[in-house]
């Protein structure tokens, strides 16, 4: 040990090493978001709203591979099989939780930020607009997927691991990889588009929820009542109907679409699509233009 | 640049040097709108501003990853801990997410606020929230550092603390840009001076040569008004209040003028010196004239 000894007052630091580009910056945008979203680094009672959706979402898969487990040397294998909800039938399940994250996710991502006056900051740092806006959406696609995937695997490795052949199993279902994944991105598709636009002129999150819970639903019946009455073309504003329709197109299950408006009209799914990418668009337009005077 | 039919900043054409600026004029000047120009957060309805030799207007971005920018109001999430954040604000800035853990911590303690970091920032004091704000400005190291009203709503210990901050700022390498409507706070803290009134430019140099001053101050023992005669008479140019008289010559020595008058008429005198010039007294000047 040395007998002479120096204190140092490190004082400031300048920062001298490189810079990261604008992708990172963005990167970090998102994870910000995802922290927002899930209450991650913020206090238990932030936590309490999305943890206990994931976990009302995620239970009944393990509880199905439980009930699978349980049933597996009793021989009704055949009898069960119709008993027990596939990978489209969870997406209908889930369908209405997803619907519920949305709501609370979206506002968060957006309002805090604006009312707050965070996009000051954002405004004075090297990135643009749309790099902000990019990365909040990207901040909910990512808990979207992850909230619709999570059960889906759940499901998807307890069938594999049931069925005894690992690998059998995996080969013979591979069609769900890209299944599964675009069915989520269609529910994100069908809802993030309106949850925006109310996030990005509401001032309260809670109203922000509120909003579009009672759009969709009343979207719903007013979409009802019209094509029934008027023309059958007012389908297509029943935007729940919509996320059904394409996730029963992609899994070839018409049954999951059974009783919309969209089905009872006879409407294609073609056009389903084409208003999902329509909305979509407004919706960027519209958010671009409104965020555009606030930074 | 205009707001519809209000002109926030007309005809304003500066350029100033490297160091700390003190932004100098009442609310509504135009102080904040100049320094959302520089960092290209508002264009100019006409002319151009280069911030380093970069265009603020056509390079926004390369602009910001060398400035740093303070805010007049709140802009925090009042749920985040003020290390989450400044953390967060260094990584906008450009730094690697590894780094910028380690450099909130260090500006935190630097501005203040190295036991209260793990807190959340709404429940930050005013004085607090200044020195996150000041925090989250400097972070990532930036060469100029925009400051704007960085001492408003704090009592005089803190607002004393912000100020040595401020001066502090120039020994890391940053330059200052110092935007107050108090003029003491400019006084003591900025190298070169930009005044603005109502959008328009008063001055912009140095402090020092604002303060320099030909004037010498008189303070009287009786009634002042037939030494104003004698020194008028000479070509002096008197402010009188009260028994004071501020004395201003073109031409000569005004220490002799000055005798030579009280000699005169036997005025008694009380006090002599230069008169020494502050802010406030140019600025209410340059104010009256533009009147």
């Amino acid at each position: 040990m040395s007998s002479e000894g120096a204190i140092f007052d490190l004082d400031y630091r300048r920062y001298e090493g490189e810079r990261t580009g604008r992708a990172k910056v963005r990167w970090a945008i998102v994870r910000d978001g995802v922290r927002k979203v899930l209450g991650l680094r913020r206090k238990a009672r932030r936590k309490v709203l999305p943890w206990g959706l994931i976990i009302l979402a995620v239970l009944p898969a393990i509880a199905i591979v439980g009930f699978q487990v349980f049933t597996q040397g009793l021989g009704a294998d055949e009898l069960l099989e119709d008993l027990i909800p596939g990978h489209a039938d969870y997406f209908g399940f889930t369908y209405q939780l997803t619907f519920l994250f949305i709501a609370l996710a979206t506002p968060e991502l957006l309002i805090p930020d604006r009312v707050s006056n965070v996009l000051t900051v954002y405004a004075s740092r090297p990135l643009t607009l749309l790099d902000y806006l990019l990365a909040r959406v990207g901040s909910l696609l990512m808990v979207v997927l992850a909230f619709t995937l999570i059960p889906q695997i759940v499901l998807y490795l307890g069938g594999a691991v049931l069925s005894g052949d690992l690998v059998g199993h995996l080969t013979g279902n591979l069609d769900l990889l890209w299944k599964i994944p675009t069915g989520s991105l269609a529910v994100f598709a069908t809802q993030a588009g309106v949850a925006f636009i109310i996030s990005a002129y509401a001032r309260r999150r809670g109203i922000a929820a509120g909003i579009y819970i009672g759009f969709t639903i009343i979207s719903g019946g007013v979409a009802f009542g019209l094509a029934e009455t008027v023309n059958r073309w007012f389908a297509i504003i029943d935007l729940q109907a919509h996320a059904s329709v394409l996730i029963a197109e992609i899994f070839g299950q018409e049954n999951i679409a059974e009783g919309t408006a969209l089905t009872e009209q006879g409407i294609s799914s073609w056009v389903s699509i084409i208003a999902v990418v329509a909305i979509a668009a407004a919706a960027s337009v519209l958010l671009y233009r409104r965020y555009r005077k606030l930074m | 640049m205009s707001f519809g039919d209000v002109q926030a900043l007309q005809d304003v054409d500066l350029e100033v040097p490297a160091g700390r600026i003190g932004l100098v004029g009442a609310n509504g000047a135009g102080k904040s709108t100049l320094i959302k120009i520089l960092l290209g957060m508002l264009n100019p309805t006409g002319g151009a501003t280069e911030v380093f030799g970069t265009s603020a207007q056509r390079h926004p971005l390369a602009v910001r990853s060398r400035v740093g920018y303070m805010p007049e109001g709140d802009c925090f999430p009042p749920d985040q801990s003020a290390a989450d954040f400044v953390s967060y604000t260094a990584e906008l800035g450009g730094l690697p997410s590894s780094e910028s853990r380690q450099r909130a911590s260090e500006v935190l303690t630097l501005v203040g606020l190295a036991e209260e970091r793990f807190r959340d920032l709404g429940e930050f004091s005013t004085g607090m929230k200044q020195r996150a704000k000041l925090a989250q400005a400097i972070v990532h190291s930036p060469e100029l550092v925009l400051l704007d009203e960085p001492a408003s709503g704090l009592d005089p210990d803190g607002r004393e603390d912000m100020l040595n901050l401020i001066n502090r700022l120039g020994d890391f390498g940053m330059s200052v840009v110092f935007s107050s409507h108090v003029l003491g706070d400019i006084e003591r803290t900025c190298d070169w001076v930009v005044m603005l009134n109502e959008g328009r430019l008063l001055r912009n140099e140095p402090l020092a040569a604002i303060r320099a001053s030909n004037a010498v101050q008189v303070v009287l023992l009786d009634d002042p008004a037939p030494a104003v005669a004698a020194l008028e008479a000479r070509g002096a140019r008197v402010r009188t209040a009260d028994r004071t008289l501020d004395v201003e010559f073109d031409t000569g020595d005004p220490f002799v003028a000055i005798r030579d008058v009280l000699a005169e008429t036997g005025v008694g005198l009380r006090s002599l010196g230069s008169k020494q010039t502050t802010l406030e007294d140019v600025y209410l000047a340059e104010e009256e004239y533009t009147l």
